[in-house]
């Protein structure tokens, strides 16, 4: 056991490695633009472009810009952003996980819990109004764009129902840390949380009722019923546990993604310092640097997220293991 | 050419020691790269006009071998030779003037016709990449073909959906001898049909075999149909011959225990109370192809293994004429 | 008598029209007896014998007739209470083992599952009794097998899993749907074999669908023929294969190449193909395949005799 882990962890670092090359080449060797210049910032004196030259190695081969970068980022960690002048980068981008993991793990509970549900009630009454019911609003979940439905959610908690009983609990928008208030983190997470997960709720529920239907049709679900066992427990234990497989794939992909920056319109939305939201300002103003960081960052979420769902398949379909 | 105008006893196809292997995972995976050996020293030739039978249970490498016969695979060892001419080695284009002489037809007749596209079309295909036929001519071509394997002419725009299993299997004949070929590899070519439409195929395929002067490699799981349409069989086991002959002799003597328990094993309508043969049930699973016993492959499972046949690894020797086994202890 | 079925009828709506895929069948099964139920696809074995379970789901069927159980009527039975039955005192085998287990769980754990489903018994006996079971087919290491998943076994080894769930309650009624086809006849032969000796020791009543002819002659006490939804031909094996009265029966049985003696230059084939279920003729389904057909067979459709040995044939004489 231990073997195969250790090669997935190398295969995850060689991934790595050649994200942050690939990244590398785009920001700081595309040919016409002087990537100190960029650095720097608009109206950068000469002896800041000198400095900056230096410190990143412009002046240098290309390997050592990236060994110097690298090294920047994850051994000494003093990347400075140059756009706002003396920001760490490294710092910023650490402040900023516990957000993004808070809101995209939240929500990411929300989602599994429902689809779940949705996905099973849906298939075992498949055809019925009820199925017909949840599929709709499956459908209408995923057609509602997130920024949409944040600032609709924002309008009726924080301004025009404020005040009523239902939404007085509201507190006002941004992040409160887990260790400072537990209650005050939790209440102010609630409602981007329900934000974020309905887009996924919808995709995951339909995406479950399908699968399940589909191994509904296979010839395991005849021998169980032959075997005289209860439609319920042939659901659950039959259908849903083979069709997780699929959902477990589809989950791993989008957990990595968001918590490597896709949740970012929530984020704005709800004013959270997220990942997310590090990376758009950092977009916003070409802060090179904090984009190097950013998408390191990302990456190795991504490639985290797959390694994770390499090993739960392995649990929950043994087939993989033997082949 | 040289060799048809001799028409001497040159076979049309000969292996000499051929081998398939495939390597299977890659570097990166917990075994690292395995080599399997599907196929492995085979050594065969079929002679003009003949039926060459070729059984075995599943994962024997009969369909490998077939695969291999036509160079739908490359070949990893050895030497395939048609009409004394070695093609083991020939690129695609050294291959086009063999490949319309040398045709297959598959197990699945649904699985290998395209859905889209009307059967006339699908039999013309051939015509039209290999052929200098124009297009009235390919026309004509269809329907004389459609006619010789027993469809009607206004079959042709018909769509494969529409034809019943025995009726895609003809479509398929049809495709396969459009270009006049010498050699047809037949793989379970009516293992996928119903029972009353089985004797159809075979009876369409012996007349075919009588009127264009065919030869025939036919594999096949059911021995009785095999028996019906070959001259001579082999019969493979974990990728190798373990028996070879005529098939009247084989089938009434056969001399491998392999081969005698295969055959007892076949279950035959009896009408005779206590006619009923003797059956050798064999014990245990065919061993991996990736983990292959030592000595003769069959040993673990051989009810007349003896101590030598874990240690040597027979070869295929004839020991009358025509007959070859891979035994130590052959019963002839 | 353990089942009686009485002219039971099979159709499904579909947007092409109604198929017949099962038209008045009647046939009784004694205890410990093994009936052979030979027919090419579309011929209504498999969908009889599914609708003796109770386990044709789909919605757009319609089922008419009587099929009694030990002289309980299944038919319009409540699920749950058909479920009480199924598993326990009737159990099936499918045609392919290969996706008959659910690939996620061990062999041990599937066969457990129904043993509970039926029985109070704790987790650990149900196990034990697996164990058995496994060595009653011949598992060469029942024990380690328990732990294996379905792909981690060959056809044969699954097929014998299948088996051992089957037999878990001691079923009074096995119904094998094919359960060789998908198999080597080495490995058949060892099926085969088992069926026999487990008909032997646990003394139920089989009921064996197959297309293969010899399978029906090695195992079947009796024989009953099915072409286009109808019963062509009952009779004992004996008189069936040595004395068939039905030109289908004949036909096919001659159609099968001999493994042993003079091989005919041509097989004598049955011309056609199996009719349509959607479009079946008027009279005698057969008839247009026919090599003795007479007016009266595309008239109306002969019905199946009485008697230990009949045919459904407006040409042969009723013995």
């Amino acid at each position: 056991m231990i073997y195969p882990i250790l090669r997935r962890l190398a295969q995850m670092l060689f991934v790595m490695f050649g994200i942050s090359v690939i990244v590398f080449l785009i920001f700081f060797a595309t040919p016409g633009a002087d990537p100190a210049a960029r650095i720097a910032g608009r109206n950068a004196s000469p002896e800041v472009l000198e400095a900056v030259r230096h410190s990143f190695g412009f002046d240098r081969p290309l390997y050592v810009q990236y060994a110097l970068m690298m090294q920047k980022i994850f051994v000494t960690g003093d990347l400075t952003s140059f756009v706002n002048r003396g920001w760490k980068v490294v710092p910023a981008v650490l402040d900023s996980i516990p957000v993004t993991l808070s809101l995209v793990f939240g929500a990411a509970v929300l989602w599994v819990v429902f689809s779940i549900l949705i996905g099973v009630v849906a298939a075992a009454t498949r055809d019925s109004w009820l199925d017909k019911l949840l599929m709709a609003l499956g459908l209408l979940g995923i057609s509602m764009p997130v920024y949409w439905v944040g600032e609709v959610m924002n309008l009726v908690s924080q301004s025009r129902y404020h005040d009523t009983w239902l939404f007085s609990w509201v507190p006002p928008l941004g992040y409160v840390n887990f260790s400072d208030d537990p209650k005050g983190w939790f209440l102010a997470l609630v409602i981007p949380w329900i934000t974020l997960s309905i887009l996924y709720i919808g995709i995951y529920g339909r995406v479950l009722r399908a699968a399940i239907i589909e191994s509904m049709q296979e010839d395991y679900i005849r021998t169980a019923r032959a075997k005289g066992l209860s439609e319920t427990r042939i659901l659950l234990r039959h259908a849903l546990r083979t069709s997780l497989i699929a959902f477990v794939t589809l989950f791993g992909l989008d957990f990595g993604a968001l918590v490597g920056g896709s949740a970012l319109l929530t984020e704005v939305v709800f004013g959270l310092q997220g990942i997310g939201k590090l990376t758009y300002d950092a977009l916003q103003s070409l802060d090179l640097p904090m984009i190097m960081a950013t998408v390191m960052y990302a990456s190795m979420f991504v490639v985290i997220a797959n390694a994770v769902v390499d090993f739960v398949y392995i649990l929950l379909d043994p087939r993989v293991k033997t082949s | 050419m040289s060799a048809r105008m001799q028409g001497t006893d040159q076979p049309i196809l000969e292996t000499r020691a051929l081998g398939k292997r495939f390597s299977i995972g890659t570097r990166f995976s917990s075994e690292g790269r395995r080599l399997v050996h599907a196929v492995d020293n085979v050594s065969l030739t079929v002679q003009r006009g003949e039926t060459l039978g070729l059984v075995g249970e599943s994962g024997c490498g009969k369909s490998t071998l077939a695969r291999c016969l036509v160079r739908l695979y490359d070949i990893t060892e050895g030497q395939l030779l048609f009409e004394g001419e070695d093609i083991t080695g020939k690129s695609l284009a050294g291959l086009r003037p063999f490949r319309r002489r040398l045709q297959m037809v598959f197990q699945d007749p649904s699985a290998s016709l395209n859905p889209r596209r009307r059967v006339g079309d699908l039999v013309a295909e051939p015509l039209r990449v290999h052929g200098k036929l124009g297009a009235k001519a390919i026309r004509e071509r269809v329907v004389e073909l459609f006619d010789l394997v027993g469809l009607l002419p206004d079959h042709v725009v018909r769509y494969p959906h529409e034809f019943s299993g025995g009726q895609r299997q003809r479509v398929g004949i049809a495709r396969a001898i459009a270009l006049n070929p010498d050699l047809v590899v037949l793989d379970e070519p009516v293992s996928a049909l119903d029972v009353s439409v089985q004797a159809q195929i075979v009876n369409l395929l012996a007349d075919l075999q009588e009127k264009l002067k065919l030869t025939y490699v036919f594999i096949a799981h059911d021995l009785s149909v095999v028996r019906q349409v070959s001259n001579r069989i082999a019969v493979m086991y974990l990728g190798s011959i373990v028996e070879e002959g005529p098939s009247e002799a084989v089938f009434s003597a056969p001399a491998h225990p392999y081969s005698q328990a295969l055959i007892s094993a076949v279950p035959v309508v009896e009408t005779t109370p206590g006619g009923r043969r003797r059956r050798i049930i064999l014990s245990g699973d065919v061993p991996s192809p990736l983990n292959p016993p030592t000595g003769c492959r069959f040993h673990p499972r051989c009810p007349v293994a003896q101590e030598r046949c874990a240690r040597e690894r027979p070869a295929l020797v004839e020991h009358k004429a025509g007959r070859k086994v891979a035994c130590h202890f052959p019963t002839i | 008598m353990i089942l009686s079925v009485r002219d039971l009828k099979v159709s499904f709506r579909t947007d092409d029209g109604i198929v017949r895929a099962i038209d008045g069948v009647s046939f009784d099964l004694a205890e410990g007896e093994i009936l052979g139920v030979v027919g090419e696809s579309g011929s209504g074995k498999t969908v009889s014998l599914l609708a003796v379970m109770g386990l044709i789901t789909d919605p757009n069927a319609v089922i008419e007739g009587s099929i009694r159980y030990k002289g309980r009527e299944l038919v319009g039975l409540p699920a749950s209470e058909l479920r009480l039955l199924r598993g326990n005192e009737i159990a099936m085998i499918f045609q392919d083992p290969m996706t008959a287990l659910t690939p996620v769980y061990t062999i041990g754990w599937q066969i457990a599952e129904q043993i509970r489903a039926h029985q109070r018994i704790s987790k650990a006996a149900a196990m034990k009794r697996v164990e058995e079971l496994l060595a009653e087919v011949n598992f060469p290491n029942p024990h380690e097998a328990m732990s294996r998943y379905p792909h981690q076994l060959s056809g044969g080894m699954r097929q014998r899993a299948v088996i051992a769930m089957a037999l878990s309650c001691s079923p009074a009624l096995l119904v094998a749907d094919e359960p060789t086809t998908a198999l080597d006849v080495t490995v058949q032969a060892g099926i085969l074999d088992l069926v026999r000796k487990l008909r032997a020791t646990h003394n139920s009543a089989v009921v064996f669908i197959t297309h293969d002819m010899g399978v029906v002659s090695e195992l079947a006490d009796r024989v009953m023929v099915m072409y286009a939804g109808r019963i062509v031909e009952r009779g004992s094996r004996q008189d069936l294969f040595a004395d068939s009265l039905h030109p289908y029966t004949r036909a096919l049985l001659g159609s099968i190449p001999p493994l042993t003696g003079d091989k005919p230059h041509r097989l004598p084939a049955i011309p056609g193909s199996p009719p349509s279920l959607l479009r079946l003729p008027k009279g005698c389904a057969f008839a247009p395949r026919c090599p003795v057909r007479y007016e009266p067979c595309d008239l109306g459709k002969p019905a199946l005799g009485d008697g230990n040995h009949a045919a459904a044939c407006f040409r042969t004489a009723q013995p």
